[in-house]
């Protein structure tokens, strides 16, 4: 017991000590219990989004007698998690609507028969117009109004076809669209399935068409289709309760309406849609800590760090203990009980620090790549409880363990003389460190090697090392940093010439300060490498991405607009040249053969593609002007490994290619191989796919060119100063069978895609990545600080003035972040390069993925450089006020 | 050299004030080494500091060569220390990752104007030019002590401040000690003040000041022999 609160109050009283030893665990839990509260908090947004994927999630339906329907919604009334039951009638004859085309049909779909009580199945539906079905006047689920271009008001035609003696028999009749249900859910068929859209008859119209089809109509026996009250049901805080309550509900459902002579079926999609809930939430907290690892472990590099450092101020007062009869199991065990203690607030903190991290995630949006809704409360479950304790706990114990063995285990005559450190004699051993460098290394040379070659060694060596891959920047980093910091001695000596415009002469006590103790400055290192390698590689695969993503549109509509016309009768390119707004237009004709070909006028094309050399494959994008020449053409890569062809070669091909016949044959000479002419592409080549075999070619030198209008492309290039957005919506407008796609409006969606949110996701990892770093360096210089207060308050004694003392922590701080930097950034880079060229790029592929370094990829430098230096200037002020008389009185013993 | 007038410093705590000089007047001539001696408490290592320029009066003046240090501000103090004073400290202070020479060569550094020569004639002087590039935990006490010497004496200031200088040496090298301090001093024309319990002290010194309870009971000329 006294050992507990000796060790209780030891973290209670030294409160600087306690919070570097845990600060590395409370990031970790504040990102573990943040992101889980976002969760917690979006829990009912996920379940609507969910269970929008079951049909008929809440609903269920059965069929008996209809003449006791009121009684069966009265005894179902008491039956909690009950909402509502309504009855419909089937009605016998099967109903189509004329589709008119060239190729004539009839839409058919099931029509049902209505009640008055069904009215009662509107609140969970929802309805637009009326549901008054009397006179000819129908209602009709949304799908199938749209299925038949349908809108209120519209009159039309239905068909009636009945079996009658061996042949079907048809009847027309005129109805009117009254209403159209658009429910929430839509609901199921029978037994859960889905079921064709409906059209719903009032009775009397219904007897009307079953009398002139001359069928019997008998509205006696009926289905009934009911509603649970989901919230009463489902708590998606207790998924397993839930489930029991379900099949609770539905049982008494079942058999309240067994009584009645009604059969319901009990299967209800809830259940489904509960379990795919409990998976998706599940998969989420896992995704979010597999996102998170990075952070996690340089926190638990921190942790060690600062435990670690603590335990070097406690030398000391732990020789003490054992000079007075503290054994090493006793220290130990205090120790642990510390930890404990610490992980207990660790987790406190953790889940405070946790409720802001997850009011960032929501605010930001942060969740809409997973969740797609936004949080309908705010709350903190108790699974988020147990899982931040645990977390605690463990990340407590995994950074103290090492420190407190080494430290329980630490000679007492060593302890009691230590007061300030001079040289750190460490015993470092490079044979992890260089393993680590060698397989960063061996992985990104197999990376490059193996990339392309299919044999089957090849292929099992790629997968080896594909695995290793998304470690491999984390290896070089860590390795490098320790490698270079702790190995090679004199890179402090050399590198401290950088603090000079700080300490001036005092540049050589930096290095000799660095020297000291190599593990710790060493530590700092790594951590800003690994935080930097971390955020660099984010941005510059995302910004790679983007800009990927951005050429692709752009290939995909060479020009400001692109319209697509699929029987274009050769007027339209003048009708849209005449659209006020066009600057110009460029007609591209397709025509798929045994090989594609696309006709261009290059002369327009030219005026309205803006030149792009990526295009062309080691050529210029004025080979394009060549295609003026009669018999040139440009092919694309499949084509060009498909007949073997280069630049250059002539092909010997049958007129038909060119709409003539099959039996002459011509020559086509080939300019170049282009890997898509932009805007020709029958198919998006957003994400870097490849065109199919393909021949460029004028249009001029087709010799019939009306076989080559079956489709056709228009690309429209916009007056300056004209919104091609409202220019697109008014082509929509005046053409409605075309399909018009709007360059700005395509980069707006895909920028505004998951892609985006995935990144303000990890922008926040990147943040918490370079706080972690910068938290690292402040508690390294803080301690450093500490330690050497005696020094300082001896430098000033000895005429240091108080610029001169902060310019030597100031440089100490500049030196380690230098080498970080440079460590970081130069491995970032390498690692983000390599990403690219080996798993992005595709050979056939329209547009090759390249290195982007964007403002992102900047900022992560700048703001850690920022953050650290920051870091550095506020702690090198503070140890330069030491307290001289003070501290040399302490000195004084 | 120095004078000092109803000096008085006040150590304030959270919980109690100690009175460490109660209005101390004193007048220590240029070239004079002065002994202060006192029982643990009286305010001794106060004064030194207070002269030293490593901390200010509550109230009165010190003036050093005509100069006011009390009324001083920062920056300086920061050339005082660096130009008039030099201090010895009982735990020696080194810079532990420095080695001997490169501790003597700090204030030179600090004040910007190193000079490699008069480190080794420094470390000559105190008898460690054998030893010039061994670092602090690799000397005895007494080498450390030697250094610190050499380090006090780096920008050549007129005023030696020595607290307790042989405190943690055995008794023959504090002798030694004491020796070196008195030949240094007379040398080179230093004023050297120390404070000391040790008794060999009235052996080098010119006066002996004892001080109790933050005032200054007896001041003694000392008969050389």
């Amino acid at each position: 017991m006294g050992l507990v609160s000796h060790a209780l109050r030891g973290v209670f009283r030294n409160r600087r000590r306690s919070f570097a030893a845990v600060l590395g665990t409370l990031i970790v839990v504040g990102i573990v219990a943040g992101e889980n509260i976002a969760l917690d908090s979006s829990a009912w947004g996920l379940w609507e989004t969910v269970s929008q994927g079951f049909r008929g999630g809440a609903h269920f339906s059965g069929w008996g007698p209809l003449n006791r329907s009121e009684d069966l919604r009265s005894a179902l009334a008491t039956v909690p998690g009950f909402a509502e039951i309504s009855s419909s009638a089937h009605f016998p004859a099967t109903l189509g609507r004329e589709r008119p085309g060239p190729n004539n049909y009839y839409e058919y779909f099931e029509t049902v028969v209505v009640r008055p009580d069904y009215e009662r199945s509107l609140p969970f539906r929802g309805l637009r117009g009326s549901l008054s079905v009397g006179g000819f006047n129908v209602t009709m689920d949304a799908n199938l109004a749209d299925l038949l271009d349908l809108r209120i008001g519209d009159d039309f035609v239905v068909n009636a076809s009945v079996w009658d003696a061996g042949s079907y028999r048809y009847e027309h009749f005129d109805l009117r669209l009254a209403g159209v249900l658009t429910p929430d859910q839509m609901d199921s068929g029978y037994s859960g399935l889905w079921r064709p859209p409906r059209m719903y008859l009032g009775r009397d119209t219904a007897a009307t068409i079953a009398t002139a089809v001359n069928t019997s109509f008998d509205d006696s026996f009926s289905q009934y289709e009911g509603w649970l009250d989901e919230a009463a049901v489902i708590d998606p805080y207790d998924v397993q309760g839930s489930q029991a309550a379900l099949r609770r509900t539905m049982r008494r459902i079942d058999s309240v309406a067994a009584s009645f002579g009604v059969d319901v079926g009990t299967y209800t999609q809830l259940e489904s849609a509960l379990q795919m809930y409990e998976m998706f939430s599940l998969t989420f907290r896992l995704l979010f800590l597999l996102l998170s690892l990075p952070v996690f472990l340089l926190a638990l590099y921190l942790g060690i760090v600062g435990v670690d450092l603590g335990m070097a101020e406690r030398r000391r007062e732990i020789a003490l203990l054992k000079a007075r009869g503290a054994s090493n199991g006793q220290v130990f065990q205090g120790l642990v009980i510390e930890a404990v203690a610490l992980s207990i607030l660790a987790a406190a903190g953790g889940l405070a620090l946790g409720v802001l991290i997850g009011q960032a995630l929501l605010s930001f949006g942060l969740l809409t790549l997973f969740a797609g809704t936004a949080p309908t409360s705010f709350s903190v479950s108790s699974t988020t409880v147990l899982f931040a304790t645990l977390f605690a706990f463990l990340f407590t114990m995994a950074s103290a363990y090492r420190p407190f063995r080494r430290a329980s285990r630490l000679a007492v005559a060593d302890g009691m003389n230590y007061y300030t450190p001079g040289e750190v004699a460490i015993h470092y051993r490079p044979t992890i460190d260089l393993f680590l460098i060698g397989l960063g290394v061996l992985t990104l040379i197999a990376d490059f090697l193996l990339e392309g070659d299919s044999g089957p060694l090849s292929f099992l060596l790629r997968g080896v090392f594909l695995a290793i891959t998304p470690i491999m920047p984390f290896l070089l980093a860590f390795g490098l940093s320790r490698f270079l910091s702790r190995g090679i001695p004199r890179l402090y000596s050399k590198a401290s010439r950088v603090s000079r415009p700080f300490t001036g002469d005092l540049w050589p006590l930096v290095a000799r300060n660095l020297g000291r103790n190599p593990r710790r400055a060493s530590n700092v290192t790594a951590l800003m490498a690994l935080a930097l390698v971390f955020g660099l590689m984010i941005t510059l695969l995302y910004s790679s991405q983007v800009d990927l993503m951005e050429r692709g549109v752009r290939a995909d509509h060479g020009s400001d607009i692109r319209i697509v016309l699929y029987s274009p009768n050769g007027s339209e390119g003048a009708a849209v040249e005449a659209v006020e707004g066009v600057a110009a237009v460029a007609e591209v004709w397709v025509s798929s053969q045994f090989v594609n070909i696309v006709a261009v006028d290059v002369r327009e094309y030219l005026t309205v593609v803006p030149p792009d050399d990526t295009f062309i494959e080691g050529g210029p994008w004025a080979v394009l002007d060549e295609l003026a020449t009669p018999g040139s053409i440009l092919v694309s890569p499949t084509y060009a490994e498909y007949e073997g062809v280069s630049a250059g070669d002539t092909l010997f091909v049958p007129s038909s290619v060119l709409g003539g016949d099959s039996e002459n044959y011509t020559t086509l000479t080939v300019v170049g191989i282009a890997r898509l002419l932009p805007g020709t592409s029958a198919y998006p080549v957003l994400f870097g796919g490849g065109v199919p075999p393909t021949i460029y070619l004028d249009q001029r030198y087709l010799v019939d060119a009306a076989v080559f209008r079956t489709q056709a492309y228009l690309l429209v290039q916009v007056e300056p100063g004209v919104d091609p957005v409202s220019l697109g919506d008014r082509l929509r407008e005046d053409y409605p069978g075309w399909t018009v796609s709007v360059a700005q409006e395509e980069l707006a969606r895909a920028r505004e895609g998951p892609g985006g949110s995935f990144l303000r996701l990890m922008a926040l990892q990147i943040a918490l990545a370079i706080f972690v770093a910068t938290c690292g360096l402040a508690l390294i210089l803080y301690a450093a600080s500490l330690e050497r207060a005696p020094e300082f308050a001896s430098m000033v004694s000895r005429g240091a003035s108080r610029r001169q003392v902060t310019s030597l922590l100031l440089g100490e701080g500049w030196v380690i972040i230098v080498i970080g930097l440079t460590i970081g950034v130069i491995v970032g880079l390498l690692t983000g390069w390599v990403f690219i060229e080996t798993f992005t790029r595709n050979d056939y592929s329209a547009i090759q993925s390249r290195l982007v370094f964007s403002w992102e990829g900047l900022l992560v430098v700048v703001s850690t450089l920022g953050a650290m230096f920051l870091a550095t200037v506020l702690i090198a002020q503070r140890a330069a006020k030491p307290r001289v008389v003070d501290i040399l009185r302490q000195r004084g013993g | 050299m120095i004078e000092t007038k109803d000096l008085m410093k006040v150590y304030k705590t959270a919980k109690l004030e100690v009175i460490a000089l109660r209005g101390l007047d004193l007048q220590i001539r240029g070239g004079e080494i002065v002994a202060v001696r006192g029982p643990s408490g009286c305010g001794k290592t106060t004064f030194l500091n207070l002269v030293g320029g490593i901390d200010r009066p509550t109230a009165g003046q010190i003036h050093v060569d005509g100069m006011n240090v009390a009324q001083f501000h920062e920056a300086d103090l920061v050339k005082y220390r660096r130009e008039k004073v030099g201090i010895v400290f009982q735990f020696f202070n080194l810079i532990p990752t420095l080695t001997a020479e490169e501790n003597v060569e700090l204030p030179m550094r600090l004040a910007g104007k190193v000079e490699r020569d008069r480190v080794a004639k420094l470390l000559g002087m105190v008898g460690m030019e054998k030893r010039a590039k061994h670092k602090p935990d690799e000397l005895s006490g007494g080498e450390q002590q030697r250094v610190a010497i050499a380090m006090a004496l780096a920008n050549d200031p007129p005023l030696l401040l020595a607290d307790e200088p042989t405190g943690n040496l055995d008794s023959a090298t504090g002798v030694e000690m004491l020796r070196l301090f008195r030949d240094l001093s007379k040398e080179q024309g230093k004023t050297l003040v120390i404070v000391t319990h040790e008794a060999e002290v009235s052996k080098i010194a010119d006066r002996e000041i004892d001080m109790v309870d933050g005032r200054v009971v007896r001041d003694t000329a000392t008969p050389k022999g």
